[in-house]
C-alpha cells in the first residue's frame, strides 16, 4: 500500500506537476516519507545524492505543496554564518559616517542608528518576517520613513491569517568551510541566535520552519550535526521513472525517443559503475530529451551519428581525445 | 529583534539535542505508516536502521579503533622477529659470486722520513 502523506498534500501520482517557474517533481515514496518524517519531528532534512538527482527541486517542490514561502541560499567557501542570520552592512557605516563628517561640521546627520545597517539573512526572514523586513520589531514607520524596507528575497506566497511559515533551502552545505555546519546549530536547533551586540532573536510564536539541506558529500560532516537531521538520500531514478519524469518536463517530447534516451542511461550507469566514473544525472538526462526533441535527433549508435555527439557532449561530457583514446 | 536588558526576553529557547527515540516514538505515532516498510523507512530516515549498524564497519573512523582490529593483527608484534640492534636492509645476493677480500689491518702513520728533505 502506497504511503499516504499527513503533514503535506501530494497527489495520488506522486507527482507535483509544477507551478510557475518551477518544474514538476517526480516524489519516490522514500521522499515523501522523510519529507512527511522532517515535519512530524520539526527537524531539518539533510538531503544527499549526486548532483543533479533534484536535491534542490524537492525543497522548491515541497514549499510550492505547502503553499509557504522559499528562501534559499547556496553555500559557497567564503559562506559565514553571519550572512545566515544578520549581517552589519560595515561598508555602509563607514561610508555613511565619512560622507557625514565631511558635510557638516560636528554634527554627523548621515549616520544612521545601528539596526539600520543590519542586513537580514534568511534565517532572520525565516523566524521572524517583520524584523527582517523592517529591520527590527516595532520598526515599521521608523524603517518605512528612512527608506530602509527590505523586500523578501525569496518566493512569496500569501498565507492564511497573515502567517509566514517558510521552506528554507541550505544549498550545498559541503561546500562551505568545516565549521559551518556546527555553527548552524543553534539556530537549527533553537530556532533563535544571537547578535554580536548581544540581542537575541527567537523564531515568532506559531511560525513553522522546514529546513533543507542538501550535500553532494563532497565533504563529510560533523556527527554532532548529522544527529540532528532527518536524513534522506536521493536514489537515481529507475527507467520506468525517468520516462515518467521526462514526459512531464516534455509532455509533447516523442515517447519512443525518451524510451531509447532513458535505455542508454541505464547502460551508461551500469559501464560507471564498473568503471568508478561518474553517472549521467537526471538533469543531464532531460538535457540529453531536451535536446534530441528540439534538434529531432535520432537515437542512432553508428560511429559518425549526432545523437553519438549528444551523448559525448550531454550525457558522458567526454572530450573527442578521450573518445578516440 | 529583543533588548538584552529586558528580562522578559531572557528566556532561552529549549535546545533539542541529538535525535532520539522519542522522535522515532513521536514520528511513528503522528504518521499514517501502513506496513513494516513504511516503518523501516521513518525508522531510517532518522538514523535508526540496520545498513546504518553494518555501513559503520567500514567509515574511516574505525581505523583509530584497536579493539576493531582481529585478533591475530593484536597478536602479531613485528619488534618480535627483528634482531637486536640496529635494523639493516637486507643485502641483496650478487649475480656474480666475487672473491672474498680479506681485510687487512694497515698502519694509519706515514712511513718515518718521508716528510724529511
Amino acid at each position: 500500500m502506497k504511503y499516504d502523506p499527513r503533514k503535506f498534500d501530494l497527489p495520488d501520482n506522486y507527482i507535483f506537476e509544477g507551478e510557475g517557474d518551477i518544474e514538476p517533481y517526480l516524489f519516490s515514496e522514500d521522499i515523501a516519507i522523510a519529507v512527511d518524517v522532517a515535519f512530524a519531528t520539526e527537524r531539518p532534512l539533510l538531503v544527499s545524492g549526486k548532483p543533479g538527482s533534484g536535491k534542490s527541486r524537492l525543497a522548491e517542490a515541497v514549499a510550492a505543496l505547502k503553499k509557504w514561502h522559499f528562501l534559499s541560499k547556496t553555500m559557497t567557501s567564503r559562506t559565514r554564518l553571519e550572512e545566515l542570520t544578520v549581517e552589519l552592512d560595515h561598508l555602509r557605516r563607514l561610508h555613511d559616517a565619512h560622507s557625514g563628517n565631511v558635510a557638516q561640521n560636528g554634527k554627523n546627520s548621515a549616520m544612521k542608528p545601528d539596526w539600520a545597517y543590519h542586513n537580514p539573512g534568511i534565517f532572520l526572514w525565516a523566524l521572524n518576517h517583520e524584523s527582517a523586513k523592517y529591520r527590527g520589531e516595532g520598526r515599521k514607520a521608523e524603517a518605512g520613513t528612512m527608506g530602509l524596507t527590505i523586500d523578501f528575497p525569496g518566493t512569496f506566497r500569501k498565507q492564511e491569517n497573515n502567517t509566514h511559515h517558510t521552506v528554507l533551502l541550505i544549498d550545498e552545505i559541503d561546500k562551505a568551510e568545516p565549521d559551518l555546519p556546527n555553527d548552524l546549530l543553534e539556530p537549527l536547533d533553537r530556532k533563535a541566535f544571537g547578535l554580536p551586540d548581544g540581542s537575541k532573536i527567537m523564531a515568532k510564536d506559531g511560525v513553522n520552519i522546514l529546513t533543507i539541506i542538501t550535500t553532494n558529500g563532497e565533504r563529510e560532516l560533523p556527527q554532532a550535526f548529522l544527529r540532528r537531521c532527518v536524513s534522506l538520500k536521493l536514489e537515481e531514478p529507475k527507467k520506468r521513472d525517468l520516462v515518467r519524469i521526462a514526459r512531464k518536463h516534455y509532455p509533447n517530447a516523442d515517447e519512443t525517443r525518451i524510451t531509447a534516451i532513458a535505455e542508454k542511461m541505464e547502460t551508461f550507469r551500469g559501464e560507471a559503475k564498473k568503471s568508478f566514473r561518474r553517472p549521467p544525472s537526471t538533469s543531464e538526462f532531460l538535457d540529453a530529451v531536451r535536446v534530441c526533441e528540439d534538434l529531432e535527433i535520432a537515437i542512432d549508435d553508428s560511429k559518425n551519428s549526432v545523437w553519438k555527439k549528444v551523448e559525448n557532449s550531454v550525457l558522458l561530457k567526454k572530450s573527442n581525445d578521450n573518445d578516440q583514446a | 529583534m529583543t533588548d538584552p536588558n529586558d528580562p522578559t526576553e531572557s528566556q532561552q529557547p529549549t535546545a533539542r539535542g541529538e535525535i532520539h527515540l522519542g522522535d522515532l516514538l513521536l514520528a511513528l505515532k503522528k504518521l499514517p505508516w501502513k506496513d513494516d516498510t513504511q516503518a523501516a523507512a521513518i525508522a531510517r530516515s532518522l538514523g535508526f536502521s540496520l545498513e546504518e549498524l553494518i555501513s559503520k564497519e567500514i567509515t574511516p573512523n574505525a581505523i583509530f579503533d584497536n579493539s576493531r582490529f582481529p585478533e591475530h593483527q593484536k597478536t602479531v608484534s613485528p619488534s618480535q622477529n627483528q634482531p637486536p640492534g640496529i635494523s639493516v636492509p637486507p643485502q641483496p645476493k650478487p649475480s656474480v659470486e666475487l672473491p672474498s677480500m680479506p681485510f687487512t689491518a694497515r698502519s694509519n702513520h706515514l712511513k718515518r722520513g718521508l716528510h724529511r728533505k
